[in-house]
């Protein structure tokens, strides 16, 4: 294992710094660092040597040191007076407002009626205490229905489990659909085993429209019609039963609604002949792969974002899931590992004589949505303008920028106008931030505290120290949220001296102390195989679910179905816009870095040639991209390796339109050109349901 | 010999030093360059606009002096610009005081009179500025700048040239000190100034002035001569690289050619650049060529001081044949230049990287 | 302790530029990157292949910049021959840069050539930066005595030239 015992010593005494354990928060997956300071400035950062990313980064994480320097940070609460004009107040001032304006809207609207929405940081958990057990609203929520919330809902419909990682390592055979495992924003020890699998003759199968890095890494590029990946998935699963070549024993004994798939799947005849003009891929190609893939253990079959960018996507991640299942791929080495938690408490405790009563139905019920794992956000517009299903009066954003990141960019904004109140929390005067009264300055990640989960197979805990004074008037959000509670009568239960304090209490079940856990920055439970086999599942009948139980009790169809595209390309829209994520880019930390910016200038369009050329459009040509909802204009680059019919954006910038100087003007934000289309059972963001043509400018 | 002669005869030889100087530090080296890498840089990626560019930028406004520090700026522009017009102004004198007037008769305000006042005030404004510009560079070179070897770096260099530059300004104030003053002379600036305490004294203001005349020529020669040999050759090669740097196209492309060739295997193979490498006898050509051009030019410009059919002129040719002599002598002994003097060869595919 | 060089296995690059960052981050370059990665794409659809490559110095054995350069400014360390460069002596005439048939040498905010000096602070047996922070492990340095035989194990090739690069690459 890389990483020399006594490296930080040596880097401490080469750069006259001390190094303190801390997680990065650029992108979800976390990965544990190390800081080094000195005289209160960060000198150097790497990975954690000693968890299992092997001191590894990505270049985002890499580059994050910046942000405590960044002189456009936020620094002091802003209050707006004016459209785009904010005053400087104290945070008295600023809490004493927020409790006013939250009294305000329970007595008139009720505590529902405030909306919390979290990305990433788990010091939410301050936040979601208080307004769960205190002030009395369900409704704290996250981006996930931005992000994954088909793969979730199919996780936890199939394996009862929201996030199983993936135990690439020991794996022989790997079939990715719509997600670049080594491309940006993955578990970096995941890439890790990816990669020594493959150095081991593992065969990795890759599909996916655009050819991506991890498409240049793999055997095969199966590049599948865009949208289509759930007709092939169903074609797989239907060969793998029909040929007898599923895992019969370990069907039978932990399986549940075999009899209904195999019924379901003759029914609809999902043959590979059948799939083959839907996806574009031979049926023979589509029978072979689904043979390789039964017939070689262990294997693993994955997918992400790729799928849930359409309307189809939650079933076609369902089949995806049940192609492990099918074949016992699940919880064994090599496998989908069903990933234990580590026993970790909360950090404050409110006794249940103090707490408040949630009156009616968290939101996403009452939109009906109620298997949805998060809020469908793009349907919250409707319940700020139009009341429905009941009014949302306040929302607090924190680390979150759907004025950018949700579609239907138009209809957001107006829905942030029209809010009674509303307050950012978060590290730069964001876009969102930007429309709301009240923002509020949040300490980075090198700033401020935390104790959380991470995501490596088996339980993990992982701690990020202070490493240097948050910035102006900076606070981390478990203070702004207790400066919150004290003034709404809960001081006694948020209180502490010192992070340490509650920080103990959320260790209080580790067999560590938070002392050790100070100086490793991380700890490990034993990973366990097969647990399956000790405990129930998640599920309702306790097993894995091919036929969905907690599906058929809401009137869905239990058994995944092929359905097209909500959208798709005509003749006055012949091109599909999908995106791919820019690798320097994750959400708001990156966005003034002048380091990645110096690095990548602008985002950019992807197309094949070969479409491009009848247009007269050359590499590096400015185009409008135009689809129903809008256009913009973007710099393209020609390549191979793309789809033709597909145009393919590389998202992340377009970003500096108002936020930061170095951003500014640079690149081209797409989100408004792509209409709301959300997966009528999780909610999930159709981002690529998006039909578009192109011109040369 | 009168200084004239002296002068005409040491200045082809110390331009010859000077391209010994520059043959062994600047020609040898382009041609490690084109032997090294010659294959890898696509010359039609160059373009004017960047030269153009990069000369206004690197060579006339030094910006990335100006970026590393303000004050090393401010020094070097003194030193460039008050070398660069005194030596414009010194070129003028000659042509406006010599040489035009062989060809055509000039104006006598040119050759005398306000002309030539405007070309004294040139050459001593100039003179001027430079000489506060070698202080400053020798205060910091010896004792501001860090390191011990920083500080004698450039020392030596700006001595000689501080030798030059002073001992122009006495020789000019010993011929006005032997004259009465007049209003002209006021523009002379400080020439003027210097012979003002010298005028009355009893001094044999001929031969002085001679002295100090052939003190300044031969100082001078040695100077250009020192050049080659030293960091000083940075008034040449810096300028010459950084023109060349700016072609951005050319130097992404020089680089990508080979980072291509190094990930490509068998099965896929990256385009073979197909570009003869010009070698060492191309560049050694080059500096034989500019040589003898220079060392004719001077030639035929020493005409117009020591005539042609005479016994100077015989002296000047003579000096200027055994400087080249020597010359090329010392370049056709010197061997081909490193890495290892066996210049790869297109076929063979190792040398890919 | 001998020359030192590197390993670089082109399958396993991913290209995702941690390397550069760490590099800049340790050395604290902020203008010019010592170690740069290039994508590079071949093929017609949908036979596509693309492969990264990510350049440090390769310390050579008989540097071409050495040679090259006008005021002798660059030199080898003893024991493990590092190439330096001598920021006080450097006129910044780039000559270096035309001589390396890699392109390595950049002209830095300072005026002078700047490139990867094979993070000559860190003892030996430390890994260098970029390698610390490589996903994918594509990076390895060491004497090139000890890569040897790891390269001929993984199927390196050591690369050729003149100028004698120390570099192992595996493709």
């Amino acid at each position: 294992m890389r990483g020399m015992a006594g490296t930080a010593e040596i880097l401490e005494q080469l750069k006259d710094a001390e190094m303190t354990p801390g997680i990065c928060y650029v992108c979800p997956f976390n990965c544990p660092t190390e800081v080094y300071t000195r005289a209160g400035q960060i000198v150097y950062i790497k990975g954690n040597d000693t968890s299992p990313n092997q001191g590894s980064r990505c270049i985002k994480g890499q580059a994050s040191h910046y942000l405590p320097a960044d002189p456009e940070r936020l620094k002091y609460p802003m209050r707006r007076v004016a459209p785009g004009q904010f005053e400087r107040i104290s945070w008295d001032a600023a809490f004493d407002l927020i409790a006013e304006k939250l009294t305000a809207i329970k007595a008139k609207w009720g505590p529902e009626s405030v909306v919390f929405l979290w990305h990433i940081d788990p010091n939410s958990v301050f936040a979601h205490i208080f307004l769960t057990q205190c002030y009395g609203t369900p409704n704290y929520y996250g981006h996930t229905s931005a992000c994954e919330q088909d793969r979730r809902l199919a996780c936890l419909a199939v394996f009862g489990h929201p996030f199983p990682v993936r135990d690439y390592e020991r794996c022989r055979h790997i079939m990715l659909w719509g997600i670049n495992q080594l491309g940006a924003n993955q578990n970096i020890f995941e890439s890790i085993g990816l990669n020594a699998a493959l150095s081991q003759g593992a065969k990795l199968v890759y599909v996916d429209p655009a050819f991506t890095t991890t498409a240049s890494k793999a055997h095969e590029w199966i590049s599948i019609q865009p949208g289509t990946d759930g007709a092939m998935a169903l074609a797989m699963v239907r060969v793998i039963v029909e040929e007898g070549l599923y895992d019969e024993p370990f069907v039978r004994q932990w399986c549940h609604g075999f009899e209904e798939l195999r019924a379901h799947l003759r029914e609809r005849a999902y043959t590979p002949e059948w799939a083959e003009p839907i996806c574009k891929v031979p049926a023979t190609t589509i029978r072979r792969l689904a043979r390789e893939f039964a017939t070689t253990r262990p294997a693993i079959a994955e997918t992400f974002k790729g799928l849930g960018n359409y309307a189809n996507g939650l079933d076609a991640s369902r089949t995806v899931y049940i192609l492990n299942a099918l074949t016992g791929n699940v919880d064994g080495p090599g496998n989908l590992i069903l990933k234990e938690w580590a026993p970790l408490n909360p950090p404050i405790e409110i006794p249940p004589e103090r707490r408040a009563t949630i009156a009616r139905p968290p939101l996403h019920v009452a939109m009906g949505y109620p298997l949805a794992p998060d809020l469908p956000t793009q349907l919250l517009p409707q319940a700020v303008l139009e009341g429905k299903p009941y009014p949302v009066k306040g929302i607090f954003f924190q680390c979150t920028n759907p004025a950018m990141s949700e579609p239907n960019t138009t209809r957001y904004r107006e829905m942030l106008r029209a809010l009674e109140f509303s307050v950012a929390i978060d590290v730069y005067m964001s876009e969102t931030a930007n429309d709301c009264h009240l923002a509020l300055p949040e300490a980075s990640f090198y700033e401020r505290a935390e104790v959380r989960q991470g995501l490596w197979m088996g339980p993990q805990a992982i701690l990020c120290a202070p490493a240097v004074a948050p910035v102006g008037e900076a606070k981390p959000l478990y203070e702004i949220i207790r400066g919150i509670a004290e003034r709404m009568g809960y001081g006694e239960e948020f209180r502490w001296t010192s992070w340490e304090d509650w920080a103990r209490r959320i260790v209080g079940g580790l067999p560590v102390g938070l002392e050790e856990l100070k100086r490793q920055g991380y700890w490990a439970g034993p990973l366990r195989y097969h647990k399956y086999q000790e405990a129930p599942l998640g599920t309702p009948t306790g097993k894995i679910e091919l036929y969905a139980t907690s599906f058929a009790e809401k009137g869905y169809n239990p058994l995944p179905e092929w359905r097209e595209p909500k959208v798709q390309p005509d003749t006055e829209y012949p091109f599909r816009l999908i995106n791919t994520k820019l690798d320097i880019h994750c959400n708001l930390t990156t966005q003034n870095n002048p380091i990645l910016m110096g690095l990548v200038g602008e985002n950019w369009a992807e197309m094949n040639p070969r479409d491009a050329a009848p247009l007269g459009i050359r590499d590096g040509d400015r185009i409008e991209i135009e689809s129903p909802l809008g256009g913009t204009t973007i710099r393209v680059k020609l390549r191979e390796g793309m789809r033709p019919g597909v145009v393919c954006v590389r998202h992340g910038h377009g970003f500096g339109h108002w936020m930061g100087k170095v951003p500014k003007g640079k690149g081209t934000h797409i989100n408004p050109l792509i209409d709301t289309n959300v997966n009528p059972i999780s909610g999930g963001i159709g981002y690529n349901e998006c039909k578009v043509r192109v011109r040369r400018v | 010999m009168d200084k004239m002669t002296f002068f005409w005869v040491m200045i082809p030889v110390a331009i010859g030093v000077f391209y010994l100087g520059l043959y062994r530090n600047l020609f040898e080296k382009l041609a490690v360059i084109l032997g090294a890498s010659g294959r890898f840089i696509p010359w039609e990626r160059l373009t004017l606009g960047a030269f153009l560019q990069a000369f206004q930028d690197e060579v006339l406004a030094q910006r990335r002096i100006r970026q590393r520090s303000q004050v090393a700026w401010l020094r070097h522009m003194l030193l460039f610009w008050g070398f660069m017009v005194l030596f414009l102004f010194d070129i003028l004198t000659a042509l406006f005081t010599k040489y035009l007037q062989l060809l055509v008769s000039l104006p006598t305000f040119l050759e005398g009179g306000v002309g030539h006042t405007v070309l004294k005030f040139g050459l001593n404004t100039s003179g001027a500025i430079l000489l506060v510009a070698i202080v400053f560079a020798l205060i910091r070179g010896t004792m501001v700048a860090g390191t011990p070897e920083a500080r004698f770096n450039d020392v030596p260099g700006l001595v000689m040239l501080f030798l030059v530059v002073a001992s122009g300004f006495v020789t000019e104030a010993v011929r006005y000190a032997a004259l009465p003053a007049t209003p002209a002379m006021a523009f002379s600036g400080l020439g003027a100034l210097l012979a003002a305490p010298l005028r009355g004294a009893e001094l044999p203001w001929a031969s002085l002035y001679d002295g100090l005349w052939v003190l300044h020529a031969l100082s001078a020669g040695v100077f250009f001569a020192y050049i080659g040999w030293t960091r000083m050759i940075h008034v040449i090669a810096a300028p010459l690289g950084r023109l060349f740097y700016a072609q951005e196209a050319l130097r992404d492309a020089k680089v990508l050619t080979v980072l291509e060739g190094l990930t490509a295997t068998a099965a896929r193979p990256a385009a073979v650049p197909d570009r003869p490498t010009a070698g060492w006898g191309r560049v050694r050509r080059w500096a034989v060529w500019t040589f003898l051009v220079s060392e004719l030019g001077l030639v035929a410009a020493s005409t117009a001081y020591v005539g042609v059919f005479t016994r100077e002129f015989a002296l000047v040719v003579g000096a200027t044949a055994a400087t080249t002599a020597v010359y090329l002598a010392y370049v056709l002994s010197r061997p081909a230049p490193a890495p290892t003097g066996k210049l790869p060869q297109l076929q063979e595919r190792w040398y890919w990287f | 302790m001998g020359q030192k060089g590197w390993l670089f296995d082109v399958n396993r690059c991913i290209g995702c530029h941690a390397c550069t960052i760490a590099c800049a981050t340790w050395n604290g370059t902020d203008q010019v990157f010592w170690r740069r990665v290039v994508k590079f794409e071949w093929g017609t659809y949908p036979d596509v292949t693309t492969r990264n490559f990510s350049m440090p110095c390769l310390h050579c054995a008989d540097a071409p910049c050495m040679h090259a350069c006008p005021v002798k400014a660059i030199s080898k360390r003893e024991g493990d021959g590092i190439v330096l460069v001598d920021q006080a002596t450097c006129i910044g005439c780039t000559l270096c840069f035309w001589a390396c048939p890699f392109g390595v040498p950049q002209i830095g905010s300072e005026g002078k050539m700047s490139k990867c000096t094979y993070c000559d602070t860190r003892p030996d047996g430390l890994p260098r930066a970029c390698e610390e922070v490589c996903p994918t492990k594509a990076i390895l340095s060491g004497d090139l005595e000890a890569l040897e035989p790891i390269a001929r194990q993984r199927g390196a090739e050591r690369v050729g030239g003149p100028a004698g690069p120390s570099l192992f690459v595996v493709r």
